[in-house]
């Protein structure tokens, strides 16, 4: 079943790119809902949620940083926050990435998708991805290292 | 120490902490439960209240100020037939209908549902109308009648008068819909009786706030509607009719007899017929002055049996015509000319020759079989004189009244969604039986 395999994965990219649990059970939940309403018509059903979860993740991210600099509310919501120093170290660099950054970082490190795959599910050029992952890989050092 | 970022990305990622998924079926189920109201909930009412609202606009299109008919240079007619009884006429002021030939009130409220209707019917067509001031202003002891209207002679304006006390004398314009106030005694009941044909003036008489239509006489009292102002006579406080001489210079009243004033209220003569006739119309004194038409209870006295009898305003003791046996009550409604009496019975208008005592049909009233009866008519007397009978068309009632415009989109509202709401169970039924099911996610 797509879904009992894919849930956990699916979060996780989620909650990588909102930094946020509550929403990204939300944009899973509605991903699954979608599926399940389409997916006659869906050929590949896991990179289609790779993809739909991606760019959900990112528009809500993007509307949730338009709502605070119009709130100018600088307080970040925090639902798990990592015990481990090393894990919060790195949960503060991926914060520092972008959206996009982040889910390319998920799908290469986490999934271990190919740069075509993860061009796919982002939308983009697989020599985007390459751009993406380099720059993020290369910040994520700079503050791993800078702690 | 260098840090390997992929690593350390995975380690984290893998560190945190993913609730359980839930149950398929609650996704699944949110889903119906979703797409049930997206499906519908929305469109279908949204589309329902936009078709209420262009039904409505449409209806309610030409609703103002503005007078609906035009005035096309016809001359003043009666139709052959009056149009029946209707609960979708519209009204006055939503409609104007223009300068009208009479006002009537149809129904008596004594049958199923022929609730009383205040009603004018244009001077050149089948246009009807409601008078709803008339309406608004009646009293609860009057049992659903209309207040008191009253028609000008040039079937422009309506005088509306109340059995409640409300202190004013209403002027309804039929050609732009407003209402002019003019004030009468405070707390009493007015009801206006005749209009001078100069249109200065209104006869009417005011009673007492616990007057209903069943008290017939009262205080005399004279507007001017110049001004505003109203003459009033301790003398003249039992009059049940007033007609107005055609030159508006006095007033013939229905008292202990019947005897003609002059604008200042003093008695100028009493007149002496035979028997003891009475005022029952406003439109009693004939055009050229020479004649007034009274109604005589004939003997025995309770037989029901009138007759038409013409008495001489004038004391010049003239030759008057001979009385016309068999009429009702209430029959004197007109002067087409000055030798001819429109009469009414219950439901026909017949002209009377008052010298041959020759009867003509002119229109007939539609009763439904005496279930709508003609309650009371009145004629607008400057247009009667020499009025031409057209063959009756069809009525041209105006937009529906609001409260039924207003019910009918609730109707449309109420059974476009029992129809959505049957549909859709219908189609749940059909889906829930046994076929090739969605692949589950």
């Amino acid at each position: 079943m797509i879904y009992e395999a894919q849930y956990d994965s699916m979060i996780r990219l989620a909650y990588v790119t909102t930094d946020s649990l509550a929403a990204a059970e939300d944009i899973v939940q509605d991903a699954f809902l979608d599926l399940y309403r389409n997916l006659p018509d869906i050929d590949d059903p896991v990179r289609w949620l790779h993809r739909v979860v991606a760019n959900r993740s990112t528009s809500w991210l993007r509307r949730l940083i338009v709502a605070r600099r119009y709130l100018q509310r600088a307080v970040v919501e925090t639902d798990h926050p990592p015990p481990d120093s090393g894990r919060t170290a790195v949960r503060r660099g991926l914060s520092r990435l972008g959206p996009r950054y982040r889910a390319a970082v998920f799908l290469r490190y986490y999934l271990d998708l190919s740069e075509a795959d993860i061009a796919a599910a982002l939308g983009c050029r697989p020599g985007t991805v390459k751009s993406l992952l380099h720059r993020a890989l290369t910040r994520l050092r700079e503050h791993l290292d800078e702690d | 120490m260098k840090t390997d970022p992929a690593a350390a990305v995975r380690d984290y990622i893998a560190s945190l902490r993913v609730p359980a998924a839930p149950p398929v079926s609650r996704i699944v189920g949110r889903s119906r439960r979703v797409s049930r109201v997206r499906a519908w909930l929305v469109p279908v009412p949204a589309g329902l209240v936009v078709a209420a609202v262009l039904l409505l606009s449409s209806l309610r299109a030409g609703t103002g100020q503005a007078p609906q008919i035009a005035d096309d240079g016809r001359p003043p007619a009666l139709p052959t037939r009056f149009a029946g009884y209707s609960y979708f006429t519209g009204s006055v002021s939503q409609s104007p209908p223009g300068p009208a030939i009479a006002v009537y009130q149809q129904g008596w409220g004594v049958e199923l549902a022929d609730f009383p209707q205040g009603l004018v019917l244009g001077a050149r067509g089948d246009v009807y109308r409601r008078v709803d001031l008339a309406d608004s202003r009646e009293d609860s002891q009057d049992q659903g009648d209309p207040a008191p209207m009253l028609l000008s002679p040039d079937g422009t304006q309506v005088a509306v008068g109340s059995h409640n006390g409300l202190g004013d004398l209403a002027l309804l314009d039929l050609r732009t819909g407003r209402v002019r106030s003019v004030p009468a005694a405070r707390g009493r009941a007015v009801r206006p009786l005749a209009w001078s044909r100069d249109e200065r003036r209104i006869a009417a008489i005011e009673l007492s706030k616990s007057a209903s239509n069943q008290t017939f006489a009262g205080a005399l009292v004279v507007f001017d509607l110049t001004d505003g102002t109203a003459k009033r006579w301790p003398e003249h406080q039992a009059i049940s009719m007033a007609v107005f001489s055609p030159r508006g210079d006095e007033l013939a009243v229905q008292g202990e007899g019947i005897y003609i004033l002059d604008l200042d209220g003093r008695r100028v003569r009493t007149l002496t017929p035979p028997g003891q006739p009475y005022l029952t119309s406003e439109a009693a004194w004939s055009p050229d002055g020479g004649l007034i038409a009274a109604i005589n209870r004939e003997e025995p006295q309770n037989s029901g049996v009138y007759s038409l009898v013409f008495l001489d305003p004038t004391g010049r003791d003239q030759a008057l015509p001979n009385p016309i046996r068999g009429v009702a009550h209430n029959a004197v409604v007109g002067w087409t000319a000055a030798d001819r009496l429109l009469t009414r019975t219950d439901d026909q208008l017949v002209e009377v020759d008052i010298r041959s005592a020759q009867r003509r049909t002119l229109s007939e009233f539609n009763t439904s079989g005496g279930n709508y009866a003609m309650a009371r008519i009145q004629f607008a007397a400057d247009l009667l004189v020499g009025v031409q009978i057209r063959a009756a068309d069809n009525p041209n009632r105006g937009p529906w009244p609001i409260w039924w415009q207003n019910a009918l989109a609730i109707i449309i509202l109420l059974t476009g969604l029992a129809v959505t709401m049957l549909t859709r169970r219908l189609m749940r039924r059909r889906h829930s039986r046994p076929r090739a099911t969605r692949t589950p996610i």
